[in-house]
């Protein structure tokens, strides 16, 4: 096993920030280059008349599903020590609807905000500043919040453990699942645009 | 020329041609031979991938085991475990040069990023640093990957120097005088000066500043 490579010492404290300068400029380079700096196109997901964020998103999400797979199977990567976020249900659910209120509002998320702004658009200055006072208003106000922050965990949550479907069935699913999808969704922008 | 109404300026002409120019700005049809490999990778899975599951313990719940102090051991079970020759894995998480100046009897020195090569011993591995949260880390690592009976020195190098090199404890209750009697058979087998008296209370001072004690004692 050699990955996950922070975990197994392959660099230390620097070398971690380093790497994640470097992935986050890779990231937002290819946000920009699929278009995802363009706020008219990000809001047009919300009006259904063009997917390409689910589009986008989603096959991320394919590509590195498969890699960990294939990775752990082979035994490049030990998925054991793979961070997973923990899941709070009524905290992720209320935040999940303020940022979708916002980023339908603006048309940014907090990541192509960076992208639209290292575009040269001013929406993307906008939607920065908003984030970063949003940020300012979240931490003065924690106190008031935190019962509810931590409220409703459950823990490490993967579809295998959620579903007790056994973890290659559920690969398999969710990449031909996500073809169907990808269908759908163009078949939902045909009717909608 | 741009439509009425959408604002065009440079930043935006530059967005928008290289949204067009974009696979997102055709509509993002999938490249079908990658569709149909990832489809394929997909499906290959049940066949010849291992059902390896994320582990059932994740990071919350070590975190509230390591909260609740569970994983702790304190200096005197520790000398009890190592004088018993009791099978025991201690490891030493610092740094090489506090390590040859002092390290606890039978310790091994592993770096927390070469923990995951250490070998299975047996029995317990007790972990211990000089309380920069090292040897959390490294008890965090070996927990997710999987070994059932990890524990941390409590107080780290200070607590093997406070509770078995240099131990202070009242012996004024036959309980008071039983528990002095052990904990000085064990602190004078590791070479330590037990003393009668009220321990003062707990020592907020570094490893370095108790490593450096016991150097004048010339002992170390």
């Amino acid at each position: 096993m050699s990955a996950p490579f922070y975990e197994l010492g392959a660099f230390g404290e620097v070398g971690s920030l380093v790497w994640a300068l470097v992935i986050g400029v890779g990231f937002g380079w290819f946000l920009e280059r699929g278009g995802l700096g363009n706020a008219r196109k990000l809001a047009a997901q919300f009006y259904l008349t063009d997917f390409a964020v689910f589009k986008v998103l989603f096959t991320a999400v394919v590509t590195a599903m498969l890699g960990l797979f294939w990775l752990g199977r082979f035994g490049v990567v030990d998925l054991g020590l793979v961070y997973i976020p923990p899941t709070f249900l009524v905290p992720h659910l209320l935040g999940g609807l303020i940022f979708g209120v916002g980023f339908v509002m603006g048309g940014l998320c907090p990541g192509t905000s960076c992208v639209a702004v290292a575009s040269g658009r001013a929406d993307g200055l906008a939607v920065v500043a908003g984030m970063l006072g949003g940020i300012l208003v979240f931490g003065e106000a924690f106190p008031l919040v935190a019962r509810l922050y931590d409220a409703t965990p459950l823990g490490t949550l993967t579809l295998p453990e959620a579903t007790g479907i056994a973890y290659p069935i559920v690969v398999a699913a969710v990449a031909v699942g996500a073809v169907a999808a990808f269908r759908g969704a163009e078949w939902v922008e045909a009717r909608y645009r | 020329m741009t439509a009425p109404g959408t604002g065009g300026g440079p930043a935006s002409q530059t967005g928008d041609r290289a949204a067009a120019r974009s696979p997102a700005g055709r509509g993002l049809r999938p490249g079908y031979g990658l569709a149909v490999a990832a489809v394929l990778l997909g499906l290959l899975a049940p066949l010849l991938g291992s059902d390896q599951r994320m582990p059932a313990t994740g990071v919350p719940e070590l975190t509230a085991e390591l909260a609740t102090g569970a994983p702790l051991i304190d200096a005197v079970d520790l000398a009890a475990r190592i004088r018993a020759g009791e099978p025991t894995t201690l490891v030493d998480v610092r740094d090489s040069s506090a390590f040859i100046r002092f390290a606890i009897p039978t310790a091994e020195r592993w770096p927390v990023g070469r923990l995951a090569s250490l070998p299975e011993g047996g029995g317990p591995i007790v972990l211990y640093g000089d309380g920069d949260g090292t040897a959390a880390r490294g008890w965090l690592l070996l927990r997710r990957l999987g070994h059932p009976d990890v524990r941390i020195l409590e107080r780290g190098v200070v607590g093997w120097i406070d509770g078995i090199l240099e131990p202070v404890l009242p012996a004024d209750s036959p309980e008071e005088r039983a528990r002095y009697r052990r904990v000085a058979d064990l602190s004078r087998y590791f070479g330590g000066m037990p003393r009668v008296g009220e321990p003062a209370l707990e020592r907020q001072r570094s490893a370095e500043s108790a490593v450096r004690l016991l150097s004048r004692r010339g002992c170390y």
